[in-house]
């Protein structure tokens, strides 16, 4: 299945992938606590996930915690929910057989945008460092 | 000194050691990567801990990957339920 990434204005980013399973299938995977760690990577514990409108979040994951706030749940259409420094509105629209996840990520500013938007897997590590390196160079200057 | 952050937190202290350097020295480095938001600082008892922030580095295509995982996933249990 083809995923999309799009900048549809100076704030966001959006991804768009549709998957081949009804709807109802889809969102209950996604807010499943037991197959979190399945897609979250090994070794990931999820200490909390209370999917509620103000509901918490919280998982241990190799590279750290994750941990964010739901703010909007209406099953199985939409999750509006904090991200770390981010906001994420995911959509699942039902075609049937299959579903249609449109995921918008909504960040302060747009420089945060674009970090997220440049880093790539590597790269992206690689990028770090070359901003840790910018850093240490100022103490320098 | 990141790859030790990666491993887990650490005192300021532990971080200056290896490197040779001054207290003073790691502390002005820590408060410039606190400030980029790339670390965050505690006090713990009388010394000062340092984290890596987690995700500082994550990036849209480590996100693409995390979801090829839930597609997977959703194929897996399909049926099941």
């Amino acid at each position: 299945m083809s995923t999309t990434v799009t900048t549809p204005n100076e704030l966001e980013i959006r991804v768009e992938r549709t998957f081949d399973a009804p709807r109802t299938h889809v969102y209950s995977v996604w807010t499943d606590p037991k197959l979190i760690p399945e897609w979250w990577g090994e070794g990931t514990t999820v200490e909390e996930m209370d999917v509620r409108p103000g509901g918490t979040y919280r998982f241990r994951t190799a590279h750290g915690v994750v941990e964010g706030e739901f703010r909007e749940v209406e099953p199985p259409a939409r999750l509006v929910q904090t991200f770390m420094n981010h906001l994420q509105t995911l959509e699942f629209e039902d075609l049937g057989e299959q579903t249609k996840l449109t995921q918008t990520m909504r960040f302060e500013t747009t420089e945060q945008r674009d970090t997220s938007m440049q880093y790539g897997v590597e790269k992206g590590a690689k990028a770090g460092f070359e901003r840790i390196d910018a850093v240490l160079e100022k103490i320098a200057a | 000194m990141l790859e030790r952050l990666g491993a887990g937190s650490a005192a300021i202290s532990e971080l200056a050691e290896p490197f040779g350097m001054s207290l003073t020295g790691m502390k002005k480095h820590i408060r410039l990567l606190e400030e980029a938001n790339l670390v965050t600082t505690e006090k713990v008892g009388r010394a000062r801990r340092c984290t890596l922030v987690p995700y500082a580095f994550e990036g849209i295509n480590t996100w693409l990957q995390r979801l090829d995982r839930f597609a997977q996933v959703v194929q897996r249990t399909k049926g099941a339920r």
